[in-house]
């Protein structure tokens, strides 16, 4: 299948094969599991981390045993790397501080960090057990409320981040003498709060930060603990926005045409899981099935700017978008508003419909921005591989350009003259302007700002 | 003039904005020095270039074109000036870095939330996001969140001084894990300003300070209720305008061409306001609306301050605009009928493409009642932040906007400002000068006598940095070709009834003729005095209006004429409202547009029967067509 697909496109004028590189990085040191050389897929998970790094506890050891921060160094018994267990001895003074000790006991389990002489201050990091089971402690009998009752007393829900001897209910808000809590013997995630029993569950933190492959590729550098470079041959799209972030799937050309709008009868059962093209403009309800059909990604040439921010949520402004909270994503190929996909590019994707293709929605409107992508990785690719053409600083006549604003918006044309002058426009602005003669055959005078070289 | 001044005979400017770079060419014309040639193009520090050094040379060839002489060779500038090529100094200024983008790190979400968003306003930053330890999630979610992101600049805030450093700590673990970079690679770490409790400032730099450039700063919120955004807001600014300039693609390149050390353009306009506030006795407001961020500066009573709003702009920040303004206000200023999903479409548009022009008069329509809005809405961060906000008691910690309400008297009291400058694209390129007059009084909507000017071809910057080098000659350019005055606005403040008179306009002009207008509520009216011309004017509110001396009192001045004539604004101020009824609007917004002509009606006329008015019933709350009084009660129509 893969082979016949990749003959299809060999001599394919619109799709260009080029390089690809991704770096895929874990956002806390973690284990790779990928080596220079491995083939990965999509869901190929190349790192990953196992472990929360766990919670610093600082504690003000030099004023606690009352003395001079910058001599608190002479003072500890314990150096920073070392393993300390709670209540271990960790500083001890040799006269009576303020709170009349003149010992430090570790409040938790941990490492010590650091040691601060300009601060007094120690910073024990709090071990995490990877391997110990979750505590489950009665927390009613601490209310001492019913179990049924339990719920309306937490201070904290399922999922949330807990430090040991926090406190995680209380009853009886506002009445000093009357209140009654409940602490967390152990930090951790809390997993279960069950009104029948009247227990509270604490997991320690299990959870897991994953990093997969993305696109179809080969390992081409391992960054340690950290993560690594996949690359292979494909053909890539950009977009010009987008929303949601990265997937693959399937593509599915949903539009016989670049200049049909997808509508809701082009979405079928069957795209499930698929990333599907469609052409001019997306409706709302074609968003809103597709959504609900469980399609991946919807790739088209414009929408509406309220569609995205009202029927998908997303907030658009500054900042990236391509991590808002929606299960699939969208590009626009275009613009905003009724606009046809580029013939081109419509043609790419026809050309590659059936082939497995890797998305991402994130833009960042701005300087040395982000546009999202699509990508279709053609790993067994052994035709020659094109190089990024050098552009033209300056518009020349013979160029084939797009204008990029109205009246001629998405319209593509070739420039015919590059008058010296500028020329009065509609808005009776003095504009420098080139000379496109439209594939219509119209010759139109077009401020140099409105058009993009293809 | 200085002697060293005397030798050029040809300068080379550019400002590289956000959107689009500018060059300017100043030549010596016999014994003064005037601007020659300007040519714009779009900036490139987006792909395919990614390099600002291809916008710069693509704007010097611009005026190579049109001035058919030769300014580069090879790419490279021809340096001193010989016979009919080269030139003999360059200068720039840059803000192609655009807005800083700016990630806060707290522990208590609404606390560092709405600190931060505080100090970052005005001072050239936006707030992207706040992780904080409370807010819901996990920490690799907030690792994560930090590096995907990319901020610019990150600001740690928390915690009371002499408080508990134990939670400071664990976020400061957790920017150090996530360890961001630097956007474009040129700068080693990545600026962090710590502004938390004072007694975590050596952890701080413990734990966070190989991997980023720590900025050590008062802290916050020194205690619950106390709020002190000075030290970071200053410190802020100061990395926005190293920011603005260094961290563009190609910037190591344009510093080696220059001949003085390249100037954020901020900076470079604030100078040459200052300085032009130097030579007036009177108080000067002046904006320049770029397409990321929108810079005011103000020079009052001898006070001189700046802010640069970093989310108003005409095309990346275009947006935030629709945003932070609503589509009601924008829609108000357009005098045909436009539904939120147009506008919105080509407002996103605009943004994604951000160096496009408008081609046709509804476009452009659009585009200047947008600039209206951000024009407002920068004044009014101005306007609040130019008095020190720092040190207020906010009434309570639960009452986080008491801070805001809490007393500050505004710096700027449009009744005493003597000078409006605009600059811009938006407002310099305006295809008719009136159009820049009426969007500076639609969006400031000053008080009493104002001049309106305008940075006539975006020099300012260029001028700015010149200053530096040759004061003399920056000086004369300004003069000459860079202000121009659109006129002088007069505008009483007061209520009144549609109609109903609200002045007498007595001018004398030089030529002993003698202009008397009566000026009636709710109209505009320009009187014909052209640039350079003073004219005697009397000027006699009635009872319930003001134009500087109280209700009532009549005021006597010298006014300058402009390209605009005298405008007589009686829009009324204090309130100023439009109608809400949808025809009704449109046909007082085309009425103020004829009364200046402001566009031409003809086309206007064609864009309002492309858009009609849609019959909105009397959409105004109230009033004698929805039945009046008793409607409310019965539903009346």
């Amino acid at each position: 299948m893969a082979d016949s697909l990749h003959a299809s496109l060999v001599g394919n004028e619109h799709v260009h094969v080029k390089k690809i590189r991704k770096l895929r990085k874990l956002p806390m040191p973690g284990e790779v599991l990928v080596q220079v050389g491995d083939k990965v897929t999509p869901e190929t998970v190349v790192a990953k981390v196992n472990l929360n790094p766990g919670i610093p506890w600082v504690v003000p050891v030099a004023r606690q045993i009352g003395v001079e921060p910058h001599k608190l160094e002479e003072f500890m018994m314990v150096k920073a790397g070392d393993v300390v267990q709670q209540k271990q001895i960790i500083a001890r003074a040799d006269e009576t501080g303020i709170y009349g000790r003149t010992e430090y006991e570790a409040p938790i389990s941990g490492v010590v960090e650091e040691i601060s002489c300009k601060s007094g201050r120690v910073v024990i990091r709090e071990e995490l057990g990877r391997e110990e089971p979750p505590i489950s402690f009665n927390a009613c009998l601490e209310l001492r409320c019913k179990p049924k009752e339990l719920p309306q007393y937490m201070l904290k829900k399922v999922g949330d981040e807990v430090k040991k001897g926090q406190i995680i209910a209380k009853k009886g808000q506002g009445h000093t003498y009357s209140t009654n809590t409940a602490r967390t013997p152990i930090s951790g995630i809390i997993a279960e709060i069950n009104d029948q029993t009247g227990s509270v569950t604490v997991a320690r933190p299990l959870e897991e930060a994953m990093i997969k492959g993305y696109i179809t590729g080969s390992i081409v550098e391992v960054l340690p603990e950290r993560g690594c470079v996949v690359e292979t041959p494909a053909a890539i799209v950009n977009g010009i926005f987008g929303v949601g972030g990265e997937t693959h799937g399937v593509l599915k050309v949903a539009v016989p045409s670049h200049d049909t709008v997808l509508e809701e009868h082009h979405i079928s059962e069957d795209m499930e899981g698929k990333i599907v093209v469609g052409g001019a403009f997306v409706t709302n309800e074609a968003l809103s099935k597709a959504l609900q059909v469980g399609v991946k990604g919807v790739i088209t040439g414009a929408a509406s700017y309220l569609s995205l921010t009202k029927s998908l949520g997303c907030k658009l402004g500054v900042g990236v978008t391509g991590h808002e909270d929606i299960d699939m994503t969208v590009i626009l190929t275009e613009g905003f508003g009724h606009l046809n996909m580029r013939r081109a590019v419509f043609e790419t994707f026809m050309a590659v419909e059936g082939f497995h293709v890797s998305i991402n929605g994130a833009t960042q409107i701005r300087a040395g921005a982000i546009r999202p992508e699509v990508i279709i990785p053609l790993p067994d690719w052994d035709q020659e591989l094109e190089n990024e053409p050098i552009l033209d600083e300056e518009l020349v006549i013979g160029q084939v350009v797009r204008c990029i604003n109205k009246p001629y918006f998405g319209e593509i044309g070739q420039v015919i003259e590059v008058p010296r002058e500028a020329v009065l426009i509609e808005t009776e602005c003095l504009a420098p302007v080139v000379k496109v003669q439209l594939n219509d055959g119209r010759q139109v005078f077009v401020p140099r700002q409105n058009v993009e070289v293809l | 003039m200085s002697e060293a001044a005397t030798h050029v005979t040809s300068i080379l400017a550019t400002d590289v904005g956000s959107t689009t770079t500018k060059a300017i060419l100043i030549e010596k014309i016999g014994s003064e020095y005037r601007l020659k040639r300007r040519g714009e193009t779009p900036t490139t520090v987006e792909e395919p270039w990614e390099n600002v050094m291809v916008g710069v040379r693509k704007s010097i060839r611009r005026v190579q074109q049109l001035e058919q002489r030769t300014l580069l060779e090879v790419d490279k500038l021809i340096r001193p000036k010989a016979g009919d090529r080269g030139t003999d100094v360059y200068v720039s200024t840059s803000s192609a870095g655009g807005a800083m983008q700016m990630m806060v790190c707290g522990l208590v979400k609404s606390i560092s939330a709405t600190s931060a968003h505080r100090a970052a306003l005005g001072a050239g930053s936006v707030v992207l996001d706040v992780i904080a330890v409370d807010d819901e999630r996990s920490d690799p979610e907030k690792i994560s969140r930090i590096s995907q992101l990319r901020p610019d600049i990150l600001l740690m805030s928390g915690g009371v001084d002499g408080g508990s450093v134990t939670y400071l700590a664990a976020v400061a673990e957790l920017i150090t894990q996530a360890n961001p970079q630097p956007r474009f690679g040129k700068t080693d770490k990545l600026p962090l300003i710590y502004a938390g409790n004072i007694d975590a400032q050596d952890l701080m730099e413990n734990i966070t300070g190989e991997t980023l450039e720590v900025y050590l700063v008062d802290n916050l919120r020194p205690s619950h209720d106390v709020e002190n955004l000075a030290s970071v807001r200053d410190t802020i600014h100061r990395l926005f305008m190293e920011h603005v300039m260094a961290q563009a693609p190609g910037y190591d390149e344009l510093s080696d061409w220059v001949d003085s050390a390249i100037m954020p353009t901020p900076g470079a306009v604030g100078r040459i306001i200052s300085i032009m506030a130097e030579n007036h006795s009177g108080n000067i407001v002046a904006v320049d609306i770029g397409g990321a961020t929108t810079d005011v500066f103000s020079a009052y009573d001898g006070n001189f301050t700046r802010t640069v709003s970093a989310n108003l702009g005409m095309s990346y920040s275009i947006a935030s605009v629709l945003e932070e303004a609503t589509f009601e206000s924008i829609r108000k200023w357009i005098p045909f009928s436009l539904d939120e999903d147009a506008l919105c479409n080509w407002i996103s548009n605009k943004m994604v493409r951000p160096s496009t022009i408008p081609h046709t008069l509804d476009s452009l329509i659009i585009e200047q009642a947008i600039a209206r809005e951000a024009l407002r809405l920068s004044f009014q961060q101005h306007n609040g932040l130019g008095k020190k906000v720092e040190k207020q008691k906010a009434q309570g910690w639960k009452n986080e906007t008491d801070i805001f309400m809490s007393p500050s008297t505004d710096i700027i009291d449009l009744m005493k400002l003597y000078m409006l400058v605009g600059s811009g694209g938006v407002l310099s390129h305006a295809p008719r000068r009136s159009q820049a007059a009426l969007m500076l009084l639609d969006a400031f909507m000053p008080e009493g006598i104002t001049q309106l000017t305008l940075d006539s071809s975006l020099m300012m910057p260029h001028l700015g940095v010149l200053s530096t080098l040759y004061p003399e000659i920056a000086a004369e350019v300004f003069d000459k070709d860079c202000l121009i005055r659109l006129g002088t606005a007069i505008c009483p403040v007061g209520r009144g009834r549609e109609g109903q008179k609200v002045m007498t306009v007595k001018l004398a002009l030089p030529d002993g003729t003698a202009i008397e207008e009566e000026a009636f509520f709710g109209k505009l009216k320009a009187l014909d005095v052209p640039a350079g011309m003073k004219v005697h004017a009397e000027i006699t509110p009635e009872r319930s209006f003001d134009v500087g001396a109280g209700r009532g009192k009549k005021v006597e001045s010298e006014l300058d004429g402009g390209l605009n004539g005298i405008i007589c604004d009686t829009r009324g101020r204090q309130p100023f409202v439009i109608p809400e009824n949808e025809s009704e609007r449109v046909a007082k917004i085309t009425e103020w547009i004829e009364a200046l002509q402001v566009y031409d009606m003809d086309k206007v006329r064609h864009y309002q029967k492309l858009f009609p008015i849609k019959d909105d019933g009397g959409v105004g709350k109230g009033g004698k067509k929805d039945g009046g009084f008793l409607a409310r009660f019965f539903g009346r129509k």
